[in-house]
């Protein structure tokens, strides 16, 4: 299972290097052909807005991964001691219901632009480029879930 | 229950529950409230589309990162050290302006103290300055810079900004602009302090030679043009700001892993993906906080807001001494990356209403912030300054209450004379 | 009932002013029963969103420019067809004609609109004094990202554009990013683009409107008689703002000579040149299934229709006068 999660997330940090080095590349494109040639691309924007999108998306499920979202730390100092692994999985658990929710939302958002069918760029419909949402919350959430089993099984052998 | 939740919600914001997760289920519970949709939240999500310069933050997020992987540091106080060792207290002032320079350039993430304050502290010590003021020197210098192109911050109130109906218009050059001048004026103030508090001692001052500075410019050739390609791009608007993000990145591949060859091809990935990581958990909390953002406007709360502090406040001068109270108090609890997105739609407008530029408000909420850095319970400088250093926590904010006041100096300056802002605007 | 409608003009200009004084009517003539609450000034996002918005109920209208509808309603797409108009009069004689029909595509659709307000045509505008098809191709032209009709345009006239958004337009005048923009007059001086143009070529690209909507299911649960006050209500509105809007385009137009911006004629040959190209566009999309054939030559007839009066008025005219002569 663990092992399986390690891939994962190899892929997932994989993903996020290679969009960022398309973003890197669709602006270069921009500089270069407005510069020197005096021209562009229609699509050229959309495409880099949306993996800009996609980039917050995913670089949100590595941080959540990795333990590196942003957080206000004031009162968790009073918690004591040995309940901290429980404290922890229980704002596991919040966390991972709230992304399943808007997992949940933006999945039947998507469904429905999918059935509007809006094309964003070239041939990508809109819904494609929007389905990052659910994917990345579901994914979010998941390893939330994890994370919150992972603490209380540390809180149990502490104990 | 229709109170209850949203301060159930806070209070876990408060004890750890990461900040976009609070943010959002207050925009789902503000939104099922008010009977909308919940789509509605992917919708918002969604906008980050609309904004044209986002793509900036993750490009200058990777340049950052690029740069404090490489020892452009060592080289940058090299050059400084040739050019302005000379002047009394020159090491400090060094500190002062490289740091200003670096936190522009890696967003004021603690790459500043991490990188230089682990290398100037040292060599600030044994030239013979007090410890401690070293110590508040360093720790200090790590947010400076937060209102000089292209700092994130900076960036980053510019695409909320103009995401809100205001009757002043104002183009994000003006905003990168504004924040020059009042960035000399901490920079001078902090270099009198330098100068002043170190009269006593004894340092080495190190006389001006053509020849170590040609050395220390050639060691650093290659990075060196990066800080007038980025301030004369923004300035001139020749490029844009993502072009100019994009050049940088680019650039600084070619440099640091080709030419100075300090960065090998394999790390790229592991950089890049840390680089995202950090701009991704970023951005996340500004996707949702348009929903929140969209939610307020809703229920017209800026208004309400607006009216009950007329209630209290007239005019504008007192509006101000509260904006800075209020803003104090929050840079102590809060980052500035929350600080901004929560706090920013809410009070720009009722600002805005009291005759306030947008621009100036911008930059008074980033020199509160910057103070923030240095203030408990929640300042980033001091823990980074503690955890590199070796310190306790008390020590380094003892350290930096000097440097805290001449910022407030600073900082009522800036709030109180517009035109250091807006000198350019317009 | 509270309508929520999202436009992004801001607070205070014109069109706002307007909107409030038909809401502020609606509401007392419903005696309350119907309120509209404004979004202003792009706080709800683009078009897109708004329409996003809007399907998913959070707002139940908004204003809208143009072919923004374009998906949900394609003939909505007519009256942007590029260069089928030459002049206000020829479009105000169409609008009398078709608008009935379009307004009813549109409810048909899901959207009640209660009437068109043009925004004046759209110009090339540039820094140098183009004429001909092939001047324009050599000059860095600006073109919104992603919009339809305007990409319909580039397409037609194998025009080589650079993509900028709104607010990246001016500062890339300013320093020669592009050098030409397509846009109304009036548009012109709002966004201060004015200032770094010289010359304005004489033919009129692409007619601008916008219009109110409400959605349709939204809109059907207001009481039918407080429908028929919301109706009559916004349609009046819309025929003063489209008055109005068209004495503001004269006077825009004569802003820019102010301004000493220079208008260039094209030669004969250039404008048919023109003309000959555009005159594919339409029957192109209609080809491909994205407008009625019927309404296009419906379009047309009405067109021709125009032009042989506006001649034969010519030629009685130049009778009459050579008569007198006589
Ligand atoms: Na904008
Ligand atoms: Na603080």
């Amino acid at each position: 299972m663990q092992r399986l999660l390690n891939q994962l997330h190899r892929i997932e940090q994989g993903i996020l290097w290679l969009m960022l080095v398309a973003l890197i590349a669709a602006g270069l494109l921009q500089v270069i052909l407005r510069n020197v040639f005096d021209t562009g691309i229609l699509w050229n924007e959309t495409l880099i807005r949306v993996l800009v999108l996609w980039l917050t998306l995913l670089g949100a499920l590595c941080a959540t991964v990795d333990n590196r979202h942003i957080k206000i730390n004031i009162f968790d100092r009073l918690i004591p001691k040995p309940f901290i692994s429980h404290w922890q999985s229980f704002l596991h658990l919040v966390s991972a219901s709230v992304c399943f929710l808007v997992a949940y939302y933006s999945f039947g958002f998507v469904l429905e632009e999918y059935s509007y069918g809006e094309i964003a760029f070239g041939v990508v419909p809109v819904w494609v480029t929007e389905s990052i949402i659910p994917i990345g919350f579901g994914l979010m959430g998941l390893r939330f879930a994890i994370q919150m089993v992972t603490c209380l099984t540390v809180s149990k052998e502490v104990n | 229950m229709e109170w209850l939740l949203p301060v159930i919600i806070i209070l876990l914001g408060l004890s750890g529950l990461p900040l976009y997760i609070v943010i959002v289920s207050l925009a789902m519970w503000g939104f099922y409230l008010a009977e909308i949709d919940l789509f509605v939240i992917a919708i918002e999500i969604y906008r980050l589309t609309d904004i044209p310069i986002l793509s900036a933050l993750p490009l200058f997020t990777f340049a950052g990162y690029l740069l404090s992987e490489s020892k452009t540091s060592e080289r940058l106080v090299a050059v400084s050290k040739a050019l302005l060792g000379w002047l009394p207290a020159g090491l400090a002032i060094v500190t002062l302006l490289v740091s200003a320079i670096f936190t522009a350039f890696t967003g004021a993430t603690g790459a500043t103290i991490v990188a230089l304050g682990a290398l100037l502290y040292p060599a600030l010590v044994s030239e013979g300055y007090r410890e401690n003021f070293s110590l508040g020197l360093v720790t200090t210098s790590g947010s400076l810079g937060l209102l000089i192109p292209p700092a994130l911050p900076l960036i980053l109130y510019g695409v909320i900004a103009q995401q809100l109906d205001l009757e002043i218009q104002f183009t994000l050059q003006d905003l990168l602009v504004a924040g020059i001048i009042p960035a000399l004026l901490m920079v001078f103030l902090l270099s009198v302090w330098a100068v002043v508090s170190n009269r006593q001692q004894t340092s080495q001052r190190v006389s001006f030679s053509w020849q170590r500075l040609g050395q220390a410019a050639k060691q650093s050739a290659w990075e060196l043009p990066l800080v007038p390609l980025v301030l004369i791009g923004v300035y001139s608007g020749f490029f844009t700001l993502s072009e100019i993000a994009v050049i940088s990145c680019v650039y600084l591949i070619i440099v640091e892993v080709f030419v100075y060859k300090e960065i090998p091809v394999k790390r790229l990935t592991t950089i890049g993906s840390q680089a995202m990581v950090m701009s991704g958990g970023i951005m996340i909390v500004l996707a949702v906080s348009l929903a929140l953002a969209n939610w307020m406007v809703d229920q017209s709360l800026p208004q309400q807001l607006f009216e009950w502090t007329k209630q209290y406040v007239d005019d504008k001068l007192s509006f101000l001494i509260l904006l800075n109270i209020i803003l104090l108090v929050l840079g102590a609890v809060l980052d500035i990356f929350s600080a901004l997105v929560i706090m920013v739609p809410l009070i720009l407008p009722v600002a805005a209403s009291f005759g306030i530029h947008p621009v100036h408000l911008g930059i008074i909420f980033l020199a509160n912030m910057q103070i923030g850095y240095l203030t408990p319970p929640i300042g980033m400088n001091l823990f980074i300054a503690s955890y590199r250093f070796g310190k306790p926590i008390g020590e380094i904010f003892r350290s930096v209450v000097p440097f805290i006041l001449l910022l407030l100096l600073a900082l009522l300056m800036i709030t109180y004379i517009p035109q250091l802002s807006l000198m350019f605007v317009g | 009932v509270t309508l929520k409608v999202a436009t992004i003009s801001p607070e205070g200009s014109s069109w706002m002013k307007s909107m409030r004084a038909s809401a502020k009517e609606i509401e007392k003539k419903t005696e309350g029963r119907v309120k509209i609450k404004f979004y202003t000034g792009g706080v709800m996002g683009n078009d897109q969103a708004v329409l996003k918005k809007i399907r998913f109920r959070q707002l139940q209208g908004g204003a809208l420019t143009s072919s923004s509808l374009a998906n949900t309603y394609p003939d909505s797409q007519l009256y942007t067809l590029p260069m089928v108009f030459r002049d206000q009069e020829e479009i105000d004689y169409v609008r009398a004609k078709l608008d009935q029909e379009l307004l009813q595509g549109y409810e048909d659709n899901g959207f009640v609109v209660f009437g068109f307000a043009g925004g004046g045509f759209a110009y090339l505008m540039s820094k140098d004094p183009l004429k001909t098809i092939d001047d324009v191709r050599s000059h860095k032209v600006w073109i919104p990202s992603n919009d339809k009709a305007a990409s319909e345009i580039v397409k037609a006239f194998d025009i080589n554009p650079i993509p900028l958004s709104l607010g990246d337009v001016l500062p890339s005048l300013q320093t020669g990013i592009i050098d030409t923009v397509a846009t109304s007059p009036i548009a012109a001086i709002a966004l201060q683009w004015h200032t770094q143009v010289k010359y304005v070529i004489d033919l009129p690209i692409l007619y601008i409107y916008a219009y109110f909507t409400v959605e349709k299911k939204a809109f059907n649960k207001l009481k039918p008689d407080d429908q028929k006050i919301f109706k009559a209500v916004m349609t009046n509105t819309f025929r003063e703002i489209n008055e109005k809007n068209k004495t503001e385009n004269e006077a825009a137009k004569q802003a820019l000579v102010n301004f000493g911006i220079e208008y260039i004629q094209p030669a004969d040959v250039d404008r048919q040149a023109w003309y000959k190209i555009a005159a594919q566009v339409g029957p192109n999309m209609v080809e491909q299934g994205r407008i009625s054939a019927d309404l296009f030559a419906k379009l047309n007839q009405v067109i021709e229709e125009y032009r042989q009066q506006s001649n034969q008025t010519v030629n009685n005219a130049a009778t009459t006068q050579s008569t007198a002569s006589n």
